[in-house]
């Protein structure tokens, strides 16, 4: 496939970004759903699409996922296709009786998409029918979404949930699904910076939502939440921190310090940096001097990109579904002359690995195994939204995915036993 | 519409890119927004292939959509440029199915080199078809396409196997058990389809002198073409059990002499001698007909099981259970709508009790009106059973991990008899050894035993002295089931307790009762003793209280 250089490359010291446009492999958006129901203990989402994607949901994240969790799908039979009206009034009153959720997420997917439904208007209705559960319309269908981008329309979705907070109130939100060993240590190093938490975007449950309102700072965790940062600044007036996000000692130092500025503080976090780095020296000592690849399917690429090179690496390609000029501003900035590929290629990925032979490839579940049957060592990239990597509090466990990943190579590698292992191309 | 939790089995293209990803030089295009290619990792991850799955997309999103942009032709010539299949297949799903596009026209810009390879639009209905049907129907397609030019006989005896497929439940191991079989019948394996074939390999299926497909749902129509076409005669029985694999090595002997006759080629329909089969080649093949005769197996016949299942597993296991291990099937069911009748009827001498659905919650629903003391089932049914307590083993697809094991776990053949047994009769086992633990000690180890998951139970049981300790302590807790009161109950190995003296014969009488009983028996006896005015307790009071308590 073609790669076109993008119109905005500029000179060496910025990032410079490619795009291509086909042989993209990524899940869709539905699979955020697999851990956004986890993080949110009284919603329930429902997915308006059809045997597919049923299917999908139960085996694509690697392990077979059994009845009855918080989430299912509207299943659109062959009938359903040339009905007048999609009608899903009694599956949500079922799922109102038997879950009794706080809120229904709606989630469309690429079927009704094509179908053309109308899906606010359908929430619409339904919240007239089922007062007392709202429920809401998402946007994560396929044709337009990937996993990550699907859970900043969940998080969209939180907004009206969250109460008004009156003007004055200075306050950081966070934004972002990080689990709550995470979110405690977050919250401890920035009140020990003196400033006041709101709370976090989402929540565990409905009722523990933030305010927000025209003084909040709202502080996004992860790169893919550009379109929440927006919506919360255009409806309430909050302001968006623009900053690295706080993912390794370097990102975790910037976004502080920078989110202190926005409460007119002035603080020095290098010792504190520096101290980080010293505590995870062990690791970084795997990762230093190594060559890695990052194939790209969740949108965390660049701020990884820019720890692993922090850290020593040298990163071959930073593969990404796509770049946010404006959202990932400080991190393009933080990336002098890395290449970026935006919706890379797979195929041409492949070959360029090969010629490459990096010390670790950063890849999704499909592609790791084969790359080690070619002996190129790997790490599944979706471990890396499954793990708590942010804050100073969650270095340790960063730094872990890739010198875990490295040192057991080394070790395996020393056994005599390499004819045991598959010749490349058979199954 | 209706609500679906969980499924059976996948949509077509599924089963289109299993076809792919069993064969060699063949590549799926999934014609699809992004992420309808997640079935690659369930080859990688959950089968462990070591290959790039042969599966991509030529992505549709709305953004080039609306700019009338198609990749459909690039995206061939890229896949041709980079893998340079024979054959690749332009599947739709189920909602660019909806697009009602020309997917002729739309590939035949591409600009591939003539004669080097082809281009098939294999497009289902992904609404009506599923998974399996998408794939069985390919390989009919397939074999049509490319098997259209007689060939003469191979020299020697050999066979065409027909529906291995990726992901297929312990189908790899199969095809080790078929072909330790078909080695022993003298019979070459002509070729194996889809897993392993090639394009170029489908031209030789009309050479071999028989086909035989094991699955019904995999490859049976293909094989009926061959026959249909070049008089190759098709066997479509299933070897699963001791009887239907005789029954299976007389039919393919049976196969081979017809097709012998009819060609005039020299064949020796002699069935070998049964030790022939065997993994040492002095001893019997299978062992469930000795082990079904053995003492402790006796119990089963009046266990109850409930098998469900796709339609080649569950019928298999139905009448394996039914006749060689003795067991009583009180239900059965299949998600294979298609096949409902054919499947009543094949199960219908050993069960009264069916069901046919696609739905788990309805199969949970039956199971809990059977209440059967094991049951066979997917993995599902394995999840549902233990909601209900009842120990399961799974026997069918929908695939998982645990189904790719690293040894050698057929379900076909004499081999897979042996291992079928084994695999039931370790869920039963478990089963009688946790329905002991309930009678003896259920409230008990209900409190204490809490915090323990049911494997530790079971181990614990193993080792009696570990649970005769606990047992002891449950007395002195006051397990309810054991009737022990709150008041503590002393060390029954202990004597004399508080007045009462235990004589030394009668504690050696009351240290040779079942240690899950000691405690209960212990303090009956005491209580007797009080209520009677004895300070010493006798071997003759011991049997007192025996004889009365009956």
């Amino acid at each position: 496939m073609t790669i076109t250089p993008d119109a905005v490359t500029s000179a060496s010291s910025e990032a410079i970004v490619l795009r291509e446009d086909n042989g993209y492999h990524a899940f869709c958006g539905l699979t955020c759903v697999g851990w956004l129901y986890q993080k949110m203990k009284d919603s329930f989402f429902l997915i308006l699409g059809t045997h597919t994607c049923a299917h999908l949901l139960q085996n694509a994240l690697g392990v077979m996922i059994f009845a009855q969790p918080r989430y299912g799908v509207a299943m659109l039979e062959e009938a359903d296709l040339s009905a007048p009206q999609v009608d899903i009034t009694e599956i949500v009153r079922d799922i109102v009786e038997q879950h009794h959720p706080s809120v229904i997420f709606l989630l469309n997917s690429c079927t009704p998409e094509i179908m053309k439904v109308d899906f606010e208007t359908m929430a619409k209705k339904l919240n007239g029918v089922f007062e007392n559960t709202p429920v809401m319309p998402v946007r994560a269908d396929g044709l337009e979404y990937t996993m990550t981008q699907a859970e900043d329309s969940v998080v969209q979705a939180l907004l009206q949930f969250c109460p008004q907070a009156p003007a004055g109130e200075k306050k950081v939100v966070f934004l972002g699904a990080v689990n709550d060993v995470n979110t405690g240590e977050i919250q401890r190093e920035v009140e020990k910076l003196g400033l006041p938490v709101g709370g976090f975007v989402p929540a565990n449950t409905i009722k523990e939502l933030p305010a927000i309102g025209p003084d909040t700072i709202i502080a996004p965790l992860q790169p893919y939440l550009a379109g929440a940062a927006t919506l919360f600044s255009r409806k309430r007036g909050a302001k968006v921190l623009q900053s690295l996000f706080p993912i390794g000692p370097d990102g975790t130092r910037v976004f502080l310090e920078d989110l202190a500025a926005m409460f007119g503080k002035k603080v020095d976090l290098s010792e504190r940096e520096a101290e980080s780095w010293r505590n995870i020296e062990a690791k970084v000592a795997a990762i230093r001097g190594k060559r890695i690849f990052i194939t790209g399917d969740n949108m965390l690429e660049l701020p990884i990109t820019r720890f692993l090179r922090k850290a020593g690496a040298e990163v071959l390609e930073c593969g990404t579904p796509y770049v946010n000029r404006k959202f990932h501003a400080s991190e393009l900035k933080a990336l002098g002359g890395q290449k970026i590929v935006e919706m890379p290629n797979m195929g041409r990925q492949i070959r360029d690995i090969r010629a490459l032979q990096p010390d670790l490839v950063i890849t999704n579940f499909w592609e790791a195994n084969p790359f080690e049957a070619e002996r190129i060592p790997t790490k599944w990239s979706t471990e890396i939204i499954f793990t708590p990597i942010y804050g100073f509090g969650g270095v340790g466990e960063l730094a872990n995915l890739f010198s875990r990943a490295l040192n057991r190579r080394k070790k395996l590698d020393l056994l005599d036993w390499k004819d045991f292992l598959p010749s490349a191309g058979n199954n | 519409m209706r609500m679906s939790y969980w499924e059976y089995q996948g949509t077509a293209h599924t089963g289109v890119a299993r076809v792919a990803n069993s064969m060699n030089g063949v590549y799926a295009i999934m014609y699809s927004p992004v992420g309808d290619t997640y079935i690659n990792s369930m080859f990688t991850m959950i089968e462990r292939n070591k290959r790039f799955p042969p599966v991509t997309t030529s992505v549709l999103d709305l953004q080039t959509m609306g700019m009338g942009v198609n990749r459909l032709a690039p995206t061939l010539e890229q896949v041709y440029a980079d893998h340079h299949p024979d054959l690749m297949i332009v599947a739709c799903t189920c909602s660019s199915i909806l697009l009602q596009e020309d997917l002729g026209a739309l590939t035949k810009s591409a600009e591939l080199p003539e004669g080097k390879t082809e281009v098939l639009i294999y497009a289902p209905n992904p609404y009506r078809v599923e998974e399996d049907e998408a794939a069985n129907g390919l390989l009919t397609l397939l074999t049509k396409r490319y098997a259209t030019v007689a060939l003469p006989p191979t020299p020697k005896p050999s066979v065409n196997i027909i529906g291995t497929i990726s992901l297929g439940f312990h189908h790899k191991q199969d095809l080790v058990s078929l072909k330790r079989m078909l080695n022993t019948l003298g019979v070459e394996v002509n070729l194996v389809f889809p897993e392993g074939a090639s394009i170029p390999d489908l031209k030789r299926l009309p050479q071999a002198w028989a086909t035989i497909a094991p699955y019904r749902e995999m490859g049976q129509d293909a094989a009926k073409v061959l026959e249909e076409l070049y008089g190759i005669p098709a066997v479509l029985t299933t070897p699963l059990g001791v009887m239907a694999t005789r029954e299976w090595v007389r039919a393919v002997i049976a196969a081979l002499s017809k097709f012998a006759a009819a060609h005039n080629l020299p064949y020796n329909a002699e069935e070998p001698a049964l030790a022939a089969f065997s993994m040492d080649q002095h001893s019997t093949p299978s062992n469930l007909p000795w082990f079904t005769y053995t003492a402790d197996v006796q119990s089963f016949s009046s266990r109850k099981a409930f098998v469900f299942g796709d339609f080649t597993h569950t019928v298999g296991l139905v009448r394996l259970l039914a006749t060689e291990l003795d067991v009583q099937v009180v239900g059965a069911g299949t998600y294979d709508k298609r096949r409902e009748q054919e499947f009543l009827e094949a199960v219908a001498p050993y069960t009264k009790e069916t069901i046919i659905s696609v739905e788990f919650d309805k199969v949970r629903k039956k199971i809990g009106e059977l209440q059967p003391d094991v049951v066979l089932g997917t993995q599902m049914e394995r999840h549902t059973s233990a909601g209900f307590d009842i120990p399961c083993a799974t026997i069918s697809n929908p695939t998982h991990i645990e189904d790719f094991p690293l040894g050698y776990q057929p379900f076909l053949g004499y081999d897979g008899s042996n291992y079928i047994t084994d695999r039931i009769y370790h869920t039963m086992t478990l089963g009688l050894e946790k329905h002991l633990i309930e009678m003896f000690g259920d409230a008990g180890l209900g409190t204490s035993g809490a915090e323990l998951p049911t494997e530790k139970i079971n181990e614990n049981f193993r080792h009696s002295e570990e649970l005769r300790v606990k047992a002891e302590q449950l007395a002195v807790d006051g397990g309810s089931v054991m009737e022990v009161k709150p008041t503590p109950a002393p060390e029954p190995a202990k004597a004399p307790v508080g007045e009462l003296t235990w004589t030394s014969e009668a504690t050696q009488a009351l240290k040779q009762i079942p240690f899950f009983v000691r405690p209960k028996v212990h303090k009956r006896v005491e209580e007797y003793a009080r209520q009677h005015g004895h300070s010493v307790i006798t071997l003759d009071l011991v049997y007192e209280v025996k004889e009365k308590a009956g």
